[in-house]
């Protein structure tokens, strides 16, 4: 075998700039493409097929009946929207907590500032299907909860909001959620020169003003990182649902979920999905309008 | 004169360490006041105690007349210039130069005008809605400045703010500044260790070393009369001699006798220090018609330019700098030659030694 030209290869290979960046970059854009992008591309053709029931084969291609679907069913309408309030309502409560505690961390602590952090990352621990069914047993009208309160002697029947609903769904949501928010929030936070604290103080602002005009807009970046963080996610959830969700509870993803799982009807599922991705993008992209893309990666 | 900045017996601990000991001073009206010392001699923590961003352990403090020593930052009529400028980074200059006027709840027109008036006052006139970050490290100086200067304070303290600029913008900014405070007329309070910024642009100088005023006077009299060996060395290089005092003569251990302006408040067979500027002595093959002539040998020689800056050897062993003008000299010495040196009696001041030697 002759082994010249893979020798000069290699001899090249120094000087050879973008090669050697390209080959540096392959395996992560190798794994981006196997894990992201082929799966992606199936789900969009499929969604513009139109499949056999029975044998699954592709019948007429391409279609957007499928897309139609969502559009002309109102209750599966009602159900995006209830997503969506329902992920812009725990993106604010996990991350008020998140910022909170972060502030407080930065500014108020200073010995053991790292341990605290790392103390916080405990429930990273636990999975988060234990997590769900510990919650499950903690609500219900027969739960943890309703029986102290009816123990007690406040009431006699079971208060609703503490069954299985939308409010349990976001209950549990923000509580999972808020301790891997701090992270980017305190990282943003302690970033900032404190000199421009003191510079604020000394152009007369108060501690309130500096912290309105000062501190809040510089640690935007780490906030907009854990909004993501969040969001997207939350979006597409399904597990929590169908765990604490009760009826009220049904969120888009379930809808996606028996889509696939139960009624076999993928293209429609694929659909769906889409639209998932495309509100994802969309929150991305307002994101990204609103700090500039750069700030975004340097938050990060 | 009308005070506007009084420090009484501010002492200032950290623990056991005491960075501020003892200080007193004052700050008249429209005054360029420098707080000179080497890193880490308190002259920072002073500063901050000024503004407002220290306390004293004890002491007060006293601006324009009235007690200001437990007064927040925010509430005294004072601005900061901060050693790294500490501009807002997420706001452009015209924001960073209104922020304290804003908080003042300024008219939004009469802001405007004061923003316009202070760039044209350090030429940055159109730089409104510039990025920090895309401004010169002199440009972003000038912008810190007038940050604190738009709020007309009563003082402006200003922390080594010349620090990281280059040799020839730091003095183009020593007049810059100079200037400035000369047309605005407010009360500066300049803290640096660069003995030659201060001299500049200073109407008086306090000398500190460890938490202690050593002397407080006008360039000149820091200069020319300094009061310790340490602020004489400090400000430009000196040449210190230890001898017995008697008389207007003071004896040095294996050199010889220096003859010195008598002085009454030194009583005789007292330790001294004398002191004598590099610039005061002159060099020659053969001297002759001074007071003081002493052999040397030239061990270094500098050819900087303007002047020449030599290192001679006496005969105790010590080395001696001395600076000629190099036009004035007619040829320039090389080392091991053996030279005369010499200066009159009126340019070797003494000084006593510094506090903890005495």
């Amino acid at each position: 075998m002759d082994l010249k030209p893979l020798r000069k290869f290699f001899n090249d290979l120094p000087d050879r700039i973008g090669l050697r960046g390209l080959l540096l970059v392959l395996p992560t854009y190798a794994w981006f493409i196997i894990t992201l992008i082929i799966p992606i591309s199936f789900i969009l053709v499929l969604s513009f097929a139109k499949l056999d029931a029975v044998t699954r084969e592709i019948i007429r291609f391409p279609v957007i009946d499928n897309y139609a679907v969502l559009i002309s069913t109102f209750d599966y309408l009602k159900i995006l929207f209830r997503t969506v309030s329902l992920a812009i309502g725990v993106t604010i409560s996990s991350v008020g907590i998140a910022y909170l505690i972060a502030y407080f961390i930065t500014f108020r602590i200073s010995k053991y500032k790292y341990f605290v952090i790392f103390l916080l990352q405990t429930p990273f621990f636990a999975s988060f299907m234990l997590i769900l069914l510990a919650w499950r047993l903690i609500l219900g009208k027969t739960g943890l909860i309703n029986s102290f309160i009816m123990f007690l002697g406040l009431t006699n029947t079971p208060i609703g909001l503490f069954g299985y609903n939308l409010f349990s769904v976001w209950l549990v949501l923000t509580n999972t959620w808020f301790p891997w928010l701090i992270l980017p929030i305190f990282v943003s936070l302690e970033k900032i020169d404190r000199s421009l604290l003191e510079a604020s103080q000394d152009l007369g602002a108060s501690s309130f003003q500096t912290f309105m005009k000062v501190t809040f807009p510089l640690s935007l970046p780490g906030v907009f990182v854990a909004i993501l963080f969040v969001l997207v996610p939350t979006l597409g959830e399904f597990v929590a649902p169908s765990i604490i969700g009760g009826r009220s509870g049904l969120m888009f993803g379930n809808l996606i979920e028996d889509f696939f799982l139960k009624g076999f009807r993928w293209s429609v599922g694929s659909a769906f999905t889409v639209y998932l991705l495309g509100i994802a993008l969309l929150a991305a992209y307002l994101l990204y309008r609103r700090i500039g893309f750069r700030r975004l990666m340097e938050g990060l | 004169m009308k005070m506007d900045v009084e420090l009484k017996n501010v002492t200032k601990r950290f623990g056991d360490t005491v960075a501020v000991d003892n200080v007193s001073f004052q700050v008249g009206k429209g005054e360029f006041f420098s707080l000179l010392g080497p890193s880490g001699c308190g002259k920072t923590t002073t500063l901050r105690i000024i503004s407002g961003f220290e306390k004293p352990t004890e002491g007060e403090v006293y601006i324009a007349g009235e007690l200001m020593t437990d007064v927040p930052p925010f509430s005294r009529p004072t601005n900061l210039v901060f050693q790294h400028l500490a501009l807002f980074p997420h706001l452009n200059v015209y924001d960073n130069i209104s922020f304290g006027l804003k908080i003042k709840k300024v008219p939004k027109d009469e802001i405007q005008k004061k923003v316009e008036e202070m760039l044209k006052l350090v030429r940055l006139s159109g730089y409104e809605k510039r990025r920090i970050k895309q401004l010169s490290g002199g440009e972003q100086q000038r912008i810190a400045i007038v940050r604190a200067l738009v709020n007309e304070p009563t003082v402006l303290l200003l922390d080594e703010p010349l620090g990281p600029l280059d040799l020839k913008l730091r003095e183009e900014m020593v007049v810059e500044l100079k200037r400035i405070q000369r047309e605005v007329g407010t009360t500066f309070i300049y803290v640096t260790h660069d003995q030659g910024e201060a001299l500049t642009m200073s109407d008086r100088i306090a000398v500190i070393k460890n938490g202690r005023t050593l002397q407080i006077g006008t360039p000149m009299e820091i200069y020319e009369k300094p009061k310790f060996g340490f602020v004489a060395d400090f400000i430009g290089r000196s040449n210190l001699f230890e001898g017995r005092y008697a008389a207007g003569v003071v004896e040095v251990d294996d050199l010889g006798r220096i003859t010195v302006e008598p002085e009454t408040k030194v009583s005789d067979k007292r330790s001294v220090l004398i002191c004598v500027k590099p610039e005061k002595i002159s060099i020659e093959r053969k001297l002759k018609g001074l007071d003081n002539i002493f052999d040397g040998e030239v061990k270094e020689t500098y050819y900087q330019g303007q002047v020449t800056t030599y290192r001679v050897l006496l005969k105790n062993e010590s080395l001696i700098t001395v600076v000629a003008l190099s036009s004035g000299m007619k040829s320039i010495f090389e080392s091991e030659e053996k030279v005369k040196v010499g200066w009159n009696r009126q340019d070797a001041k003494i000084v006593i030694k510094t506090i903890e030697e005495k």
